[in-house]
């Protein structure tokens, strides 16, 4: 039908476009993937809505019979529903995410500006000790946490640090590191120097390349390194267990993690505190998924 | 008081707020006696400050005891701290090589022998009252203070382990006599299958876990067999064939006669206890106080149909099952020993009247053994007991002849426990025989008793 | 290529910028360290504080020796490469997938992130839940789907709990390697497949001569990380298995802790402890060896 060739949209199957159509594999794939992150997580938001009980029941109830905010009020007004069971982890909650905030934060922080420095400088400069030193940095990460708890505990107590952030700061910032120097000097190298010799030659200071330039067009890379150090930080229980003790460092796994006694485990306090548990770092990551989107489109590497 | 406020001048920069928060809350409290010995009280001391650690079970019931404490006792300060349970040995074990462990802190039994070998804990023998507090102790609990004749700390708790079964379930299945024997407990129970009321009438969780072998010792002791001799030597399996034989009859249960459910493998006492109040099984076997959880209407689907009976054997010898206690321990390091001594005969054993105030805290309101005798009369707890509908005959009974497991005083105790407990599992997986599997269990002991 | 030679000051000014990371990885790392290294050295338990004899390397021939060793080594192996290779797979199609374009792509691009943001004890929690024999989610869905007769313990058969085990790690470390993967995809010019398809390339190809060697450099990374991650699991058995049932969980990692915390024998803890890095330390210069050449981008 040449006579029509040439008008748009004019091939629809199913009344769907042409693109509509393309899109409809990935979609499904989209679908699937979904069903494979949600399906184990609405195991726990369905536990959070129900009593105790109904939590405990065979069959599981698929929707709960007798749905309930009373866990979520629990943490709300600690005081009030559930005095004598989880009163006091529930308390600590909205403390230990406070506290697991500030040091996720601050770790990712530390990582991303020690970070670009010693990846910037590995990725760049070809020098003498460059690989022995990419070397050391992953070497230290080879020993188990487990070995490294009892002289961290001393280190950490001889600095005087001990129940303090900033000494589960230190600590994560020492493990993640090392990857994320690595990570960024791989990010930086796929990154051509054309764009900072060109800064370069308009006159640019070293830090103004970075920032004007560099930053800008590893942004994707920088956010991946970011993320990955947040998160570090953000779930480690190990270390935390051990370097802390009262809510003044808490974080939020140790405290979650509070809520299995001996003699009272409730399941759907775990499951609520497990559901708020994840509200920061999401909402961070949908925040910074606009962020990588930008960064791909602004900083481009279209020669 | 002069002394008093020099500590809140001195802060240098850096101290950590907890110290921090001591230091100004000695002040404070020093101010305050300071005012009160105005009034004519006479010089008081300043506060002593003592640190006290415990695994964080139900910590505002210890808050509350210890504000009591320091009611009464105004000369000291405690600053109480509930440690992670799950992790509490190992963050007490980095604290102990650190030197920042409290004066006075929670102990299990099973660490015992092992604390005081590595230097973390003193003796508190001839301390005042200490002899009177023991003379109304159970033997069996008393028994676990004590490491080569010295002792070690007060009991925070004693319980033994019970077992369980549904009432209304047996009536159901025509069963007339409560089983005493395995034998009998084999044919009650598949009794109870073939009126199909339980697919698996026997609840028992074998997922491994610190201290794990409670159902295992029960047995054993029921049937009046032993497992070491008092030279720490195994005495199983061939001296001594009991605990082989109780380790077959629960192969046949699982695998034969169907009746103990083979998915135990993979649930730990607590889960199991929560599918058994939540209505599953019939029979089960668990620590102490999960009677009174589960015949608890707002934490139970079967409340009013649970009893205890006499832990089985394999033969009716009128012995009770095993029995275990949590101490509190003092320091070694502690620079308040009369101080932190005081903390601990209040907190496991007497208050400034005469009662036993911690002790029937913790049993009237979660059900927690009270290590007491005396208490066994008291109106509140005999009335408690009523009410959760014990068979008060048989809780004596078993209380009374209760024992203690009979190597838990040794340093390598955890792990020739952890290391049996994978040979049950092995058995039940039928990887092994039971023979095998108890021989492997002896030979480890050996080897430990030798390295140690 | 690189403009100038190497200047003293253009060394001297990495150096610079090394510091501050030197500073706060070794300051922290060095001590703990070493302090292992000595340790694992020596005769020395807790329960027997003032017994501190150097030893040698006798901790590490008493586990070479043990057959608890070859046990554990062997479940850490399995349990690692099942968990490596299903990660790097999944990963590599994942971050394909949310590299093209369709609609709630972006949505899907955060909720990636959902099983990352999950502290690894309450993941392990929640998957106990799932699995579990009597009131568990996995067997109420497969029974009400008609897939298996009645309920199983999945987690009490050896087998089926190292693969339970695997499953739930997976499903708690995959968002960091498609974050990664994706990173790195999002970079490849687009250029370089417009050329290839224009050669007549088909999807294979063009994933095997464009996308695959890009992204060489960044699985890696990904390889190395997880395999990290796969050997020091411990929350989640911890959680799920306690190494059971048996010993048919209980990995190198495990062992070490139990060693070390448990039986409080500080020296042979510490020689696991070594024993562990040394193999990851193979682990990673096998990957270096296979993967570092290709794809090295200097432009």
């Amino acid at each position: 039908m040449s006579a029509a060739a040439g008008r748009p949209r004019r091939n629809r199957a199913f009344g769907m476009s042409a693109e509509s159509r393309r899109m409809l594999l990935p979609m499904l794939g989209g679908l699937v993937l979904a069903v494979y992150i949600l399906a184990p997580f609405c195991w726990l938001l369905l536990t959070s809505f129900m009593h105790e009980q109904d939590a405990l029941s065979v069959p599981p109830q698929w929707i709960p019979r007798n749905p309930t905010l009373s866990n979520y009020m629990t943490f709300i007004d600690p005081a009030g529903t559930r005095a004598i069971v989880g009163s006091r982890a529930a308390e600590q909650t909205f403390p230990g995410m406070v506290n697991s905030l500030i040091a996720a934060t601050g770790t990712a922080l530390l990582n991303l500006i020690l970070g670009t420095l010693a990846g910037y400088a590995l990725a760049r400069f070809r020098f003498r000790g460059r690989g022995s030193l990419l070397g050391l940095y992953l070497g230290s990460r080879m020993l188990p946490g487990i070995a490294l708890i009892v002289p961290l505990y001393l280190t950490i107590k001889n600095f005087g640090l001990l129940d303090h952030l900033s000494a589960l700061v230190v600590t994560y910032v020492s493990f993640t590191l090392p990857f994320t120097i690595w990570l960024l000097k791989n990010y930086f190298q796929t990154i051509p120097r054309s764009l900072e010799e060109a800064a370069f030659m308009d006159g640019a200071s070293w830090l103004q390349m970075m920032r004007r330039v560099l930053l800008l067009a590893a942004m994707p890379g920088l956010i991946a390194a970011g993320m990955f150090a947040f998160m570090t930080a953000w779930n480690d229980y190990l270390f935390a267990v051990i370097l802390t003790s009262t809510t003044a460092a808490k974080t939020l796994p140790v405290v979650v993690a509070g809520f299995a006694t001996d003699v009272t485990t409730e399941r759907t306090l775990m499951a609520t505190s497990g559901v708020l548990a994840i509200i920061p770092p999401l909402a961070l990551a949908f925040m910074f998924q606009r962020l990588i989107i930008q960064g791909l489109t602004s900083g481009a590497v279209k020669d | 008081m002069a002394n008093n406020d020099d500590a809140n001048l001195h802060v240098p920069t850096h101290l950590n707020r907890r110290d921090f928060l001591r230091a100004s809350t000695c002040a404070g409290l020093g101010l305050g006696l300071g005012a009160a010995g105005l009034s004519g009280l006479g010089r008081a001391a300043d506060p002593v400050t003592i640190g006290f650690q415990g695994w964080a079970f139900e910590p505002q019931v210890v808050e509350a005891s210890v504000k009591r404490f320091m009611a009464e006792n105004p000369d000291i300060k405690v600053i109480y701290t509930p440690l992670d349970l799950q992790l509490y040995p190992e963050k007490m074990v980095a604290l102990f090589n650190a030197g920042t462990q409290g004066d006075a802190f929670y102990v299990r039994d099973t660490h015992l022998g092992a604390w005081v070998e590595a230097g973390w804990m003193q003796p508190i023998d001839g301390m005042p009252g200490l002899a009177e507090l023991n003379k109304d102790i159970y033997p069996a609990t008393l028994q676990t203070l004590f490491y080569k004749g010295k002792q070690y700390g007060v009991p925070y708790y004693g319980d033994i382990y019970m077992y369980l079964y549904d009432k209304t379930q047996l009536e159901k299945a025509g069963v007339r006599k409560v089983p005493v024997t395995l034998d009998e407990l084999k044919n009650a129970a598949l009794e109870v299958k073939k009126a199909g009321i339980s697919q698996y009438p026997i609840l028992k969780g074998y997922k491994t876990n610190t201290d794990g072998l409670d159902e295992l010792w029960s047995m054993v002791f029921a049937s009046g067999g032993h497992m070491f001799n008092a030279a720490m030597d195994p005495v199983f399996p061939n001296e001594d064939k009991t605990a082989v034989m109780v380790l077959e009859w629960m192969l046949e249960a699982m695998h034969n006669w169907k009746i103990l459910d083979p998915r135990g493998l993979e649930i730990d006492e607590t889960q199991a206890r929560d599918i058994y109040v939540s209505g599953q099984g019939t029979f089960a076997s668990n620590v102490g106080n999960v009677f009174p959880r589960a015949n608890n209407p707002a934490l139970s689907k079967r409340a009013g149909n649970i009893q205890m009976m006499k832990f089985p054997g394999l033969k009716d010898v009128n012995k009770g099952p095993m029995g275990w206690s949590r101490l509190y321990g003092m320091s070694s390091q502690t620079k308040h020993k009369p101080e932190a001594w005081r903390l601990l005969y209040f907190m496991g054993g007497k208050d400034k009247a005469g009662t036993y105030n911690v002790a029937k805290d913790w049993y009237l309101k979660y059900g927690v053994g009270f290590p007491f005798k005396s208490l066994e009369t008291d109106p509140d707890i005999v009335a408690a007991q009523k009410k959760t509908g014990y068979d008060r005959d048989i809780l004596n009974h078993q209380l009374a002849t209760a024992q203690v497991r009979e190597n838990v005083l040794t340093t390598w105790y955890a792990e020739w426990d952890r290391f049996t407990q994978q040979q049950i599992q092995n058995v039940l997986l039928r990887q092994i025989k039971p023979q095998e599997a108890m021989a492997a269990s002896a030979k480890k002991a050996q080897e430990l008793k030798k390295n140690a | 290529m690189h403009t100038a030679g190497i200047g003293y000051e253009r060394a001297r000014f990495a150096w610079v910028l090394n510091g501050p990371a030197l500073v706060a990885i070794f300051v922290l790392a060095a001590y703990p360290i070493l302090y292992s290294a000595w340790i694992s050295l020596h005769k020395y338990n807790l329960k027997r504080p003032r017994v501190f004899d150097f030893i040698g390397l006798d901790n590490y021939a008493t586990i070479v020796a043990s057959p608890e060793f070859w046990s554990a080594l062997r479940i850490t192996m399995e349990f690692t490469v099942l968990v490596v290779t299903t990660v790097a797979v999944l990963g590599i199609c994942v971050a394909l997938l949310l590299n093209l374009p369709f609609r709630g792509r972006d949505l899907l691009r955060t909720l990636i992130l959902l099983p990352w943001a999950i502290p690894p004890v309450v993941n392990g929690l929640m998957w106990q839940w799932i699995y579990d024999s009597k009131i568990g989610a996995l067997n109420g869905l497969l029974v009400s789907l008609g897939i298996i007769p009645e309920y199983r313990g999945w987690l009490s058969e050896p087998t089926s709990a190292l693969l339970a085990l695997a499953f739930s790690d997976v499903w708690n470390v995959l968002p960091l390697a498609v974050i990664l993967l994706l990173a790195a995809l999002q970079k490849i010019p687009a250029e370089l497949y417009e050329s290839a398809r224009m050669d007549g390339a088909g999807p294979v190809q063009l994933f095997r001569y464009v996308t695959f060697p890009w992204l060489a450099q960044t699985l890696l990374v990904v390889l190395i990380l997880q395999t990290l991650s796969a050997i020091r699991v411990f929350d989640v058995i911890y959680v799920l298995t306690a190494g059971g049932p048996g010993t048919a969980t209980t990995t190198l990692t495990w062992k070490t802790y139990l060693t070390t915390f448990e039986n409080l024998d500080f020296g042979l803890g510490n020689a696991y402890a070594y024993t562990v890095s040394l193999i990851t330390f193979g682990f990673a210069l096998v990957y270096f060896r296979v993967l570092y050449r290709r794809g090295d981008f200097e432009k």
